[in-house]
């Protein structure tokens, strides 16, 4: 007689042995999995002998259960960097995600509103960076997704609203959905390059698969239909019916609740100014070798510089006739052209620039964001100079 | 009239009832990694509740010789299940030799002898190639009962 393995036990606990159990989250290839509502039947038969005359085999009874659906899905950002934004009043995309369904039955999804995060809170693109200002409250929100294209489901379908959240049209196992949320850009405030991040919740839904291993596939609820995730969206508890189609959350956390970070950034000007003096003549030495005494003419420059990612515009420039001076009628002008003085003058000076073009290379003056910190980039420059005698 | 046909029914049914004397019974279980109180995981064979693909299942097959003959030559045959895949090792069953299918039942052998062919050469199979196990076992005697086991992933 062979003994080929002598492992029985009577109790219903063996030790493991290097075997794993599915891990949560894991991505794995979807592409394979059973569905949902299949129904996995075993049955098997016994052949013997009786005083060395074969007997009619036996089939044993069959053990049958049902494939539960196995809840997994990942949420990923679509950009590598911040979306930008400008006040520019146009519609801009200010986060996009994608939602892959890496169970075994087709899902829907809900997503929040995305939310403001805290200052300081890092966003990963990889690169990180950190939150620096604010989204402007209760910015107007557009959702639209994309992809899915198995189930007929255009481009830029708009999703619609359940409660104070939006659903995601059905997506299958292995597809992944893309949500664009886009709002008008306005309302930021802030300086060039500052980031505003916003955070984004989104839940399993509803599964679509047979509740009884018959191939009616109806959608069921994954959630617990409120889409309130402080109300315990819960997984089917251990006493269901073995005949029934039950749900197991296998997401990263088994929350059936992944977030996404977005983030975007200001593309803001970054106006410095400049000011230098230079005398030009005084009565005694002309123009050669100039001194600053009483009556020499001395000339102001104002160097208006854009660091910005972002052209200004309608730049008004004022500057108040130093006291003891005298300003010089016309003498003031933009980059070499005469600007025709006004009528304040005589007590402050005023020019205005139409535009300034972004920067050549976007960066900061020496001085910010600290008083030890050195220039990064390019300005764009426009200078604006005028004189006055020293009474 | 009526009454005559059934009794003859039943009574052409009794005999081959007798002779049936072994008989199996198939129990599925959900096998769960659960964490004990001193740290350790231990396998448990649970209720076959929320099972998702990725998930292992488990078979017992207890065997029960009823009759007043020693059976010998018993052979419990079973097929993996659809949908699912054969845990390499994992059959078991006390006095019986093992042996697996690869063809669906054509020919079994010893897992380290089971072959297949591929390119018109025979190479070793896989678990996940096995389509039947047969546990054989010498004899049961008259009244004794035992149990094999195996075990599947669900795809």
């Amino acid at each position: 007689m062979k003994l080929q393995k002598a492992l029985w036990l009577p109790a219903v606990v063996a030790a493991l042995s290097g075997v794993s159990t599915a891990n949560a989250g894991s991505v794995s290839s979807p592409n394979s999995y059973t569905d949902a509502g299949t129904k996995v039947s075993n049955t098997a038969s016994v052949s013997y002998a009786v005083g060395g005359t074969n007997q009619t085999d036996v089939d044993s009874n069959t053990a049958t259960f049902l494939v539960d659906v196995k809840v997994n899905f990942v949420v990923d950002r679509v950009e590598t960097s911040p979306y930008t934004v400008s006040n520019g009043g146009t519609t801009k995309t200010v986060a996009a995600y994608t939602i892959s369904n890496l169970g075994n039955a087709p899902m829907s999804f809900l997503v929040t509103k995305p939310v403001d995060q805290a200052t300081n809170t890092t966003v990963s693109y990889p690169t990180p960076v950190a939150d620096t200002i604010d989204f402007p409250s209760s910015p107007a929100f557009s959702f639209t997704g994309s992809g899915d294209t198995t189930l007929g489901n255009g481009d830029d379908a708009t999703l619609t609203a359940v409660g104070s959240h939006y659903a995601t049209i059905l997506v299958q196992p292995d597809e992944t959905y893309t949500v664009y949320v886009t709002m008008t850009d306005a309302g930021f405030v802030g300086v060039d390059a500052d980031i505003a991040s916003l955070l984004t919740t989104v839940y399993g839904y509803k599964a679509s698969y047979s509740s009884d291993g018959t191939l009616a596939a109806t959608e069921h609820d994954v959630d617990t239909g409120d889409q309130d995730p402080t109300n315990g969206s819960t997984a089917t508890s251990g006493s269901d019916n073995i005949n029934a189609v039950d749900i197991v959350y296998a997401d990263v956390g088994r929350n059936n609740t992944e977030t996404v970070d977005n983030a975007v950034e200001l593309d803001f000007p970054f106006l410095a100014i400049v000011k230098t003096s230079q005398v030009i003549s005084d009565p005694i030495n002309g123009t050669t070798n100039p001194k600053a005494i009483p009556g020499a003419v001395v000339e102001y420059s104002l160097e208006v510089q854009n660091w910005g990612g972002a052209a200004a515009a309608g730049i008004n420039l004022s500057d108040a006739i130093p006291a003891n001076t005298t300003y010089v009628a016309n003498s003031t002008e933009l980059d070499s052209v005469a600007v025709t003085d006004t009528g304040t003058m005589a007590t402050t000076v005023e020019a205005t620039i139409a535009t300034l073009a972004a920067a050549t290379v976007p960066g900061h003056p020496a001085g910010y964001p600290t008083p030890t910190s050195t220039a990064t980039g390019t300005p764009t420059t426009k200078t604006v100079t005028f004189r006055v005698t020293i009474n | 009239m009526r009454m005559i046909k059934m009794l003859v029914g039943a009574l052409a049914f009794a005999p081959l009832m007798a002779f049936a004397q072994v008989s199996l019974t198939t129990t599925a279980f959900h096998i769960v990694a659960v964490k004990q109180a001193d740290g350790s995981v231990t396998e448990e064979w649970q209720k076959p509740e929320n099972i998702v693909p990725g998930d292992l299942v488990g078979y017992r097959i207890h065997y029960v010789n009823s009759g007043k003959e020693t059976a010998t030559d018993v052979v419990v045959n079973n097929p993996v299940p659809d949908n699912t895949e054969y845990v390499v090792n994992s059959a078991a069953g006390m006095n019986s030799q093992i042996t697996y299918s690869a063809d669906q039942g054509k020919k079994f052998a010893r897992a380290a002898e089971l072959t297949v062919e591929e390119n018109g050469a025979q190479r070793p199979a896989k678990a996940s190639e096995i389509t039947h196990i047969r546990w054989s076992i010498n004899s049961v005697a008259a009244g004794s009962s035992g149990d094999v086991e195996f075990k599947v992933r669900v795809k």
